[in-house]
């Protein structure tokens, strides 16, 4: 291809008999395994799913949106997370709110298929209406549809 | 002309325009809220103050005509300074409404604090005066007090331009705001630009409420196809759909502005368009539909063309150009029977076509009604809802092979044998001639909606089926020969970016 330099990297003469290679890597997997054996307690292996990692304090998960105290969403609708999103996942359609606040999210979809959970839509919304804190990260479902959450869903996460 | 200087370099601009304008000339930006080309300057906003030389205080630009000798500086310490104080006042009592503004986005206070303010605020939010908001100003247009800086633009604007005294500024002081008379709402048919010179969110449209972001939007320059005046209009296009037209500056056709009928004319573009070519044996492929049009074409006796005053230069001439090539014994006449509109004294003209004057100097006017009367064995009618226009004529009509060369499923399409899909004029390019004889070109700005073709692909496909040889290699090509072959259509006129007064 133009443009692109192969670069050889010849082996010698140790490397070409494997012999000695292949012990180096069973002594690196032996000393796992002796490891594991007398230090249990150290190993980073977990009994999913009964067993559950703790998560770090600003891990990303599921989205959910924020309610104000009156319980009514917090969305306003300003489609800032849409437009910062990269993956094209969320969409929005605004409608009129009858009481102050003027505008409100009637629908809020997010394709969790096509989330790359990069968190930018949370550092866009002016008024703290979604968040990734739920600290939800088992996703998988039965279908697609069931994986495109509606704003009912994602308000009550 | 007059010689002055502007930010130390000597210019030359003709005599009595103001500062704004003289210095646009030469590409310098000086910022405005209150002043608009198209309406008389007042100079209340303070945001356009300049430095002349010989007078202590600085000048607004906008009230200040130019003259042999000044030297004027428009980017120094005491007007920047000037600026950004202006910019804190405006901002005293504005609402943090970004983010549920229309406005946003193309606001002229988002783009001038980001130019001239970025301080921090000194007054609390609590301690903002309140004023009324989200009010119900007429038909067409919400008012919101509380963002409105009292540029009086839209108070300008009904005076003067739409001539009616529908809105004024009531008040005193930090209470001052825009209201309607009592009693009174803001119907005059021009309305819609209020919203489009307002420069801040606080006239917002209705039609266009929440719509989309305005950032999503994507724009082409584009003709009114409302009347025969022909306003230049940006088309403004989100998801493949048209969400709102604004007009396009030409200061020789439509200036700054265009009817609310124009504005609102575009949700035909969205609404039951006609996806697929339909004949009487179900759906057809596009070839599919152009060999089935030859066979009833060929099969006719008789056969009428029927051109319309909607239809692009472009269009009219092939399919002139199809006639002679393909079907040499047919007839072919142009017309509407669009019922007329009232006339009034700003733009709207009564001939609700926007291509009668094209069509007549293409050749192809002439008595359409009579030529129906003639009795043709198959009718093509190509962008022409004749039914609609005119529903008696479906007694005329009936025992006629049609076939309808539509975007829309209107009453012509639904009542023709054969319909085959085309583009409207957001999806294609073209031309239409005003009734001054001006040709102005229109760009797509949606991609072809279904199945639908250009008329002109439509008519190549025909004559291939017909064994007529008919091909454009592009658009271009076509607008060349139809150029060349009417003269009279005078080729295609100046047009003008509109965008330097945006704001």
């Amino acid at each position: 291809m133009p443009g692109i330099r192969t670069v050889g990297r010849p082996m010698n003469i140790k490397e070409k008999w494997y012999l000695f290679e292949i012990a180096k890597g069973m002594m690196v997997s032996i000393r796992h395994l002796v490891s594991n054996i007398f230090h249990q307690d150290r190993m980073p292996t977990l009994q999913y799913p009964e067993e559950k990692r703790v998560l770090p304090e600003r891990f990303r998960g599921r989205h959910r949106l924020t309610k104000r105290e009156d319980g009514t969403p917090k969305c306003v609708a300003c489609y800032c997370c849409q437009t910062a999103c990269p993956a094209d996942c969320i969409s929005i359609e605004a409608g009129e709110r009858p009481d102050a606040g003027e505008k409100v999210a009637v629908r809020f979809d997010i394709n969790i298929l096509r989330c790359v959970f990069c968190g930018l839509c949370v550092e866009a919304c002016p008024v703290d209406a979604i968040r990734m804190d739920t600290g939800k990260y088992e996703l998988s479902s039965d279908s697609r549809k069931k994986l495109i959450y509606d704003i009912d869903t994602l308000l009550n996460d | 002309m007059a010689k002055f200087t502007l930010n130390g370099v000597e210019r030359e601009v003709p005599d009595g325009i103001n500062l704004i304008e003289a210095a646009l000339l030469s590409k310098v930006r000086i910022p405005h809220y209150c002043y608009h080309p198209g309406l008389s300057p007042e100079g209340n906003c303070r945001m356009c103050v300049v430095e002349i030389e010989g007078i202590p205080k600085l000048q607004t630009a906008c009230t200040t005509l130019v003259a042999d000798g000044m030297v004027v500086e428009t980017e120094s310490e005491k007007v920047i300074q000037e600026r950004t104080e202006v910019m804190e006042f405006l901002l005293r009592n504005h609402p943090i409404d970004c983010p549920i503004c229309d406005q946003a986005g193309e606001c002229g206070l988002q783009k001038y604090y980001m130019e001239h303010g970025l301080h921090d605020s000194r007054v609390a939010v609590e301690e903002k005066i309140l004023k009324r908001k989200r009010v119900d100003l007429g038909p067409l247009v919400v008012l919101d007090s509380e963002r409105c800086i009292l540029c009086s633009r839209c108070v300008r604007f009904c005076d003067e331009v739409a001539g009616v005294r529908e809105l004024v500024l009531a008040n005193r002081g930090g209470r001052s705001e825009i209201t309607t008379f009592p009693g009174r709402t803001l119907e005059n048919p021009y309305s819609g630009n209020v919203v489009d010179i307002c420069p801040v969110g606080a006239l917002t449209s209705k039609d266009f409420r929440f719509k989309v972001r305005v950032w999503f939007l994507k724009t082409a320059d584009s003709i009114c196809p409302g009347c025969e005046r022909g306003c230049n209009i940006y088309l403004e296009q989100y998801q493949n759909e048209v969400q709102r037209i604004r007009p396009r500056a030409n200061p020789d056709v439509n200036r700054w502005w265009i009817c609310d009928d124009g504005r609102l004319d575009y949700k035909w573009i969205n609404r039951d368009r006609l996806l697929r070519a339909e004949g009487e044996a179900g759906t057809h492929p596009p070839e599919r539909a152009d060999e089935e049009a030859a066979r009833m074409l060929k099969e006719a006796s008789s056969v009428l063309l029927v051109a319309s005053p909607r239809s692009s230069n472009e269009n009219l001439f092939a399919l002139k150009r199809f006639r002679d090539a393909a079907l040499p014994r047919a007839a072919l006449v142009g017309g509407s029977f669009r019922k007329p509109w009232e006339e009034d004294r700003i733009l709207k003209r009564p001939d609700r076509n926007p291509n009668r004057k094209g069509m007549e100097l293409l050749g192809l006017s002439g008595d359409l009604e009579g030529a129906l009367r003639t009795g043709p064995e198959c009718v093509l009618v190509v962008e022409n809802d004749l039914l609609g226009d005119r529903p008696e004529l479906a007694d005329l009509l009936r025992g006629k092979k049609l076939i309808a060369l539509a975007s829309n499923r209107d009453a012509t399409a639904e009542a023709a044998a054969l319909r085959i899909p085309v583009c409207t004029y957001a999806e294609t390019e073209g031309s239409w001639t005003n009734f001054e004889g001006r040709t102005q070109a229109f760009r797509p700005v949606l991609k072809a909606v279904g199945e639908s073709r250009p008329v002109f692909r439509v008519l190549e496909g025909i004559a291939r089926a017909l064994e007529a040889s008919l091909a454009w290699s592009d658009f271009e090509t076509l607008r060349a020969e139809t150029f060349q072959a009417a003269p009279a259509l005078g080729g295609l006129a100046r047009t003008s970016g509109g965008g330097a007064h945006a704001l």
